[in-house]
Formats: structure tokens, C-alpha cells, sequence
């Protein structure tokens, strides 16, 4: 997938703004405050109906505009044509076309067109509590897979309305008709059960891509993996310490990558029901549900240790990035389909070693084209290998323009501008592709 | 904008309670009535307190109806061994649209959302088991089709109907094929709701 081509109007600091993009890398550079991240906020917008930053539209609305409106086009790998417009109105909501056929719900856009977003807080998925590696999960099942996306709305809608019951009842001190809690309950393990199933056989599937993108970011010994085990008996990922081949023998764990015993989804039911039950105590005492998809716990380890506990700052930022990259081979593998890619000041405290081997990845075949922010372009160009490389310039009050050649500090554009506009520089580096070193 | 009248802001007020009006829609809604003919208007007032003062509800099914038992229900040419459940009369109305079905029907009038407040008490889901073990001679209950919307509350309704009509030995079954989950019954085409209807499961 590429974008080629996004219009912001009344978006953050944006009044009216387009933006062409190149095939391979594009450099968005200006100062804090700019607006380049707002151009990746706005891509994100067409892409998954919201920002990477807010579930708040209103947020994203620039002051004084009373609605905003986000147009892309792109291109898939196939060379199939797809044009989404977001337009938000407080009031009145917000609207998708795609195509220029309105989309029924927001939902349905999801997985048109998949979408990687760096960010320099990436390193919270493991620093941070598990809802942080529970988001970075179900971001990812939700564009590869329509079905989970859409039990996960309703066991979400389900969990609601059961925590609400329990609530009830504690309140009134009275217990509610048993046979009501136990509807409520049957329905909420019918959306959870896929969801385990879901998450179980997408990280047995994804440790294979999150060996090789570490390895490529980090160039260590390092083994990074992931677990989890969201029941008693119910696993998949390697045991802590253990070799991968030690596992594979031990009983329920769906264990190694490769051919592992599948778990049947009755069988999941049934130990959700199980542990619900064991929970019953304590759901009453709290008033809400305790056990379940939505306090799913997802172990990131390195060489067996979890990162959360034992992570220097350096490996937080190395997973981080590796679980992005992971992110991307996994949907581009499932999907059929490049990533669109968006990297938001990824580079701007990052070591050279690193800077070096992300530039090399995202240069390479692997990767198609990219979208990078950066306070200044030197950054990224000191570290750029020659090729392919758009250069765009974003002034404060929104404008994005072609680059001029000393870099955003000496530019004839200081900064008062009210309204703007984005233009580029091919700062294309001349050289025909064949002579690009890796 | 504000109109210069406290009535018209008064009729502004009341059109904007109804569902999916916002407050625009409500103020050009007020400023046609304001240039319909008085008859008219009288009309419309007379037709909206004639609904609330006449229409009732069936004593057997709970459809809406003008009369003590509503037509379908009084019908000689409807199987009433067949009971089909659904949340509100616009349902009925979506399913007699399809000409698929000869049964009677049994309005619940929702479904259980406790975020809504709404527990089986306050359905008429009593009424249908009453309904159902009714020893009627004539004609003795034997299917009840669930046709409750598919989404999350619709679901856990059914199941917990279906739970307390297990013990009476009736055929229960479910709309399922068809209608997309999370879509509505009322607005579902009359032929993919005629597909659903004839490809019920047993819930
Ligand atoms: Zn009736």
C-alpha cells in the first residue's frame, strides 16, 4: 500500500494543507509545533477513522474551524485505487467515504488500509501495565482480521453491560436473578473465547517475526520472544528460560511456532467459564468482571527474562521498535498487502548505531515506501545511505513546502505564517537505484 | 440562532426529545409548522394525543392495536401453535412484510440491557412463558421462533428466554443466517428476513 496524496482541512494545526507523497522515503522536517506529526496523525485518520494520538476528535479539530476533513489516496501493491475521506463535524459526528461511497460504520474501514505507526513512546508496550501490550495486540489482530475486530466490539459492548449488573448488585446488596448474570455471562464467553483463539495463534506465528526484526535493529545475541497464557493449561509462546524445544512436549502449550497442537475453541469456552466461575467471589465483592480477554496479560521477554522487570532503557526502545517491525512483516504476511508506514520522531534521540540499521531496513526491499518525521533533516541524512529520499518542509501554522537546500533553521520561512501549505523537494539523491548500497 | 418566541423554542425543545432529531433538524421542523395551516396543525395534534388515548396494547401478543385483541392475533387463518418473539411492533410489521409467516407473534417491547436499566421484569417475558404453558386445547404451543435483534443484547435475551422455555418442552429457535450481527431487524431487506425466517436454528 502507498499513499500517495493527503488533503488536511481544519485539522489541528493544519487549516488547509496537501501533501504529495513518494514512492520510497519521505522526510517531513520542521520544528516542534510545526504540524509534521498532524500530516501523520491525519494519514492515520484515513487509514483507521482515528488519530494515533487521541480518541478525541474534538482534539484534533483546529481552533476556529467548526469541522475537519481528511481526504487520501492510495495505491495498493495490486495497483487498485482507494480514496477515503474522514470528515468530523461536532454535533453531527463523523463520516467515511471510501470511494465516495459512505462507509456504515466506522469499523468497516478497518483493514482497507493497514497502517505501522513508530512513535518515540513505543518502548511503554513493555515498560508500561499490560493494557499497553493488550492495545499493541488487538491494534494488530483488528487490521488483519475482521471477525476479531468485530467480537472484540461486542465483547467489549457485552463486558459493559455485565459489569453493570454486577454493579447493580452490589449497590442493592440484593443478588440478581441468577439466570440473567448467567445470560450475560454465556454471551461474554461467545466473544471471548475467539478472541483467545485469536490471540493464542497470532503469537505462535509471531515470535518468527520478532526474532528477525530484533535481530536486525539490535545486532545482539539477544533472544526476544513473547508469551502467553491466558488460562490454566491454555498457552502459546515459549516457556520463560526454556528452550523452544523443551515446550513443544509439555502438555495444552500450543508451544513452537511451527505446528502447534491447536486448542478447540470449546475447550477455550470452557476454561473461560471455568475461571469466571472461580471469580465469582470477588466479581460480586468489586462489582465488575475480573477475568478475561480484557485482562490478558502478554509476557515480553528477553533470553527468557521479562523486559518489564529486567529492561534497560536501551532494550525497551530496541523491543519497541522490533515489535513495530515485527508488526509490519505480520500484517504484510497476512494481508498480502505493505503497511502503509508512518514514523513519528522515531530518530530524534536515538543512538547512530540504531539510527544506521533502521535507515538500512527502511531502504530496503522489505519495506516500501515510509513516512518519517524529524525535527531536522540532518538527523536522517547524515545517516542516509544514497537513495530515493523526499524532503518536506513544515513551517509553523501548517504549511508544508518543498525543502530548501540548508534545512528548515536557515529557511526564508520563519514561522509567522497564519495559514499554510505543504510543497516538496525531491531531494532525490540522484543516484539510479542499482547503485544503492545497503 | 434562537427564535423571539418561548413557544417556538418550546416546540424546538419537544421535537428535539424524538430520537435522531438534533436540535437543527428541530428548528426547521418548528419553522414549518409555523407556515402550515391551522387545520393542519390540528390535525397532526389530534392524530399524535388520538395515539396516546387509543392505541393499546393486544392482551394476547402486545402489539399495538386499536382493538382489545389485535387483528392477527383475533385471525382465524393464523397458526397459533407458532409463537414468534420480537422486541418491538415495528418488527412485526417487518416480518408480516415478508408474507413468510403464518404464525402469531409476542411483543417483548425490548431487551434486557442493565445499562439501560431494563431487566426481564420490566419485559413481557412472564406473559410469553405464561403464553406458552397455557393448556390450550385448541392449539397447544409447540414452536417459538426468537426473531431479537443479532447484536449483544439481543443475543443474551434469547438465551435467557430459551432458558426458561427449555423445561416446557416447546421447538425454540433462533433468526440467525442472514441478518448481518449488529444489524437491525427493521431495517433488514424483506427477502434476506424471508431467508432468515426459513433458515431459523434452534437456539
Ligand atoms: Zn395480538
Amino acid at each position: 500500500m502507498q499513499i500517495d496524496k493527503v488533503t488536511l482541512a481544519g485539522f489541528r494545526a493544519h487549516a488547509a494543507s496537501t501533501v504529495d507523497f513518494s514512492a520510497d522515503m519521505n522526510l517531513l522536517v520542521g520544528p516542534n509545533g510545526a504540524g509534521k506529526t498532524n500530516v501523520l496523525e491525519a494519514i492515520h485518520v484515513a487509514c483507521l477513522s482515528r488519530s494515533f494520538l487521541t480518541h478525541n476528535d474534538r482534539h484534533v479539530l483546529r481552533r476556529g474551524s467548526d469541522h475537519y476533513a481528511v481526504e487520501a489516496r492510495f495505491t495498493s501493491d495490486r495497483g487498485k485505487q482507494i480514496r477515503v475521506r474522514v470528515a468530523f463535524q461536532p454535533g453531527a459526528g463523523k463520516r467515511v467515504f471510501v470511494n465516495g461511497a459512505p462507509v456504515e460504520r466506522l469499523t468497516d474501514l478497518v483493514g482497507r488500509v493497514p497502517v505501522v505507526v513508530f512513535a518515540p513512546d513505543d518502548q511503554r508496550i513493555t515498560a508500561e501495565g499490560p493494557d499497553e501490550r493488550r492495545r499493541f495486540l488487538d491494534s494488530m489482530l483488528c487490521q488483519s482480521s475482521s471477525t476479531y475486530l468485530e467480537n472484540l466490539v461486542n465483547y467489549r459492548r457485552t463486558l459493559k453491560q455485565r459489569n453493570e449488573l454486577l454493579l447493580t448488585q452490589r449497590r442493592r446488596g440484593v443478588p440478581v436473578d441468577a439466570d440473567v448474570l448467567a445470560s450475560w455471562t454465556a454471551e461474554l464467553i461467545r466473544h471471548a473465547a475467539p478472541l483467545v483463539e485469536a490471540r493464542l495463534a497470532f503469537v505462535a506465528g509471531f515470535n518468527r517475526h520478532l526474532e528477525t526484526a530484533y535481530g536486525r535493529i539490535a545486532r545482539v545475541a539477544e533472544r526476544p520472544s513473547i508469551r502467553y497464557e491466558p488460562l490454566p493449561g491454555i498457552r502459546a509462546g515459549e516457556g520463560s528460560g526454556g528452550d523452544a524445544a523443551d515446550d513443544t512436549g509439555s502438555e495444552a502449550g500450543v508451544g513452537d511456532d511451527a505446528a502447534h497442537p491447536h486448542i478447540a475453541l470449546s475447550d477455550i469456552a470452557d476454561a473461560l467459564g471455568a475461571a469466571l466461575e472461580r471469580s465469582g467471589r470477588a466479581e460480586r465483592q468489586r462489582g465488575s468482571t475480573q477475568t478475561g480477554p480484557h485482562r490478558d496479560e502478554l509476557d515480553m521477554l528477553l533470553d527468557g527474562h521479562l523486559v518489564r522487570h529486567y529492561g534497560s532503557q536501551g532494550q525497551h526502545r530496541t523491543f519497541g521498535m522490533a515489535l513495530k517491525l515485527a508488526q509490519y512483516d505480520y500484517l504484510r504476511e497476512r494481508l498480502g498487502e505493505r503497511p502503509v508506514l508512518l514514523l513519528d520522531d522515531v530518530f530524534d534521540n536515538l543512538d547512530p548505531g540504531r539510527i544506521e540499521a533502521f535507515l538500512n531496513i527502511l531502504q530496503s526491499d522489505a519495506v516500501g515506501q515510509s513516512i518519517t518525521t524529524a525535527a531536522r533533516r540532518e538527523i536522517v541524512h547524515a545517516h542516509l545511505p544514497d537513495g530515493p529520499c523526499r524532503t518536506l518542509q513544515v513551517v509553523p501554522g501548517g504549511q508544508v513546502e518543498e525543502a530548501m537546500d540548508d534545512g528548515w533553521g536557515n529557511g526564508t520561512r520563519s514561522g509567522e505564517q497564519e495559514n499554510g501549505q505543504i510543497t516538496a523537494n525531491d531531494a532525490d539523491h540522484g543516484e539510479p537505484e542499482t547503485d544503492r548500497h545497503d | 440562532m434562537q427564535f423571539t418566541s418561548e413557544s417556538v423554542e418550546d416546540l424546538v425543545e419537544q421535537f428535539s426529545k424524538l430520537p435522531s432529531i438534533g436540535r437543527k433538524t428541530a428548528r426547521r421542523l418548528a419553522s414549518f409548522v409555523l407556515k402550515m395551516p391551522k387545520t393542519e396543525v390540528e390535525e397532526l395534534a389530534r392524530a399524535l394525543v388520538a395515539v396516546k388515548e387509543r392505541v393499546r396494547f393486544c392482551t394476547v401478543c402486545f402489539n399495538v392495536t386499536d382493538h382489545e385483541v389485535c387483528p392477527i392475533c383475533a385471525s382465524s387463518r393464523r397458526n397459533r401453535s407458532v409463537i414468534c418473539v420480537v422486541e418491538e411492533p415495528n418488527d412485526v410489521m417487518a416480518l408480516e412484510r415478508t408474507d413468510g409467516f403464518d404464525g402469531v407473534y409476542h411483543v417483548l417491547g425490548g431487551v434486557i440491557s442493565p445499562l439501560d436499566g431494563i431487566g426481564p421484569e420490566d419485559l413481557r417475558i412472564r406473559e410469553l412463558v405464561a403464553r406458552v404453558s397455557e393448556p390450550d386445547a385448541e392449539w397447544p404451543v409447540s414452536e417459538v421462533i426468537l426473531a431479537v435483534n443479532p447484536n449483544v443484547e439481543g443475543d443474551t435475551t434469547a438465551f435467557y428466554v430459551s432458558k426458561l422455555l427449555a423445561p416446557l418442552g416447546v421447538n425454540v429457535s433462533r433468526l440467525a443466517r442472514g441478518i448481518p450481527m449488529g444489524g437491525d431487524l427493521e431495517y433488514t431487506d424483506e427477502a434476506t428476513l424471508a431467508r432468515a425466517l426459513e433458515g431459523r436454528v434452534s437456539a
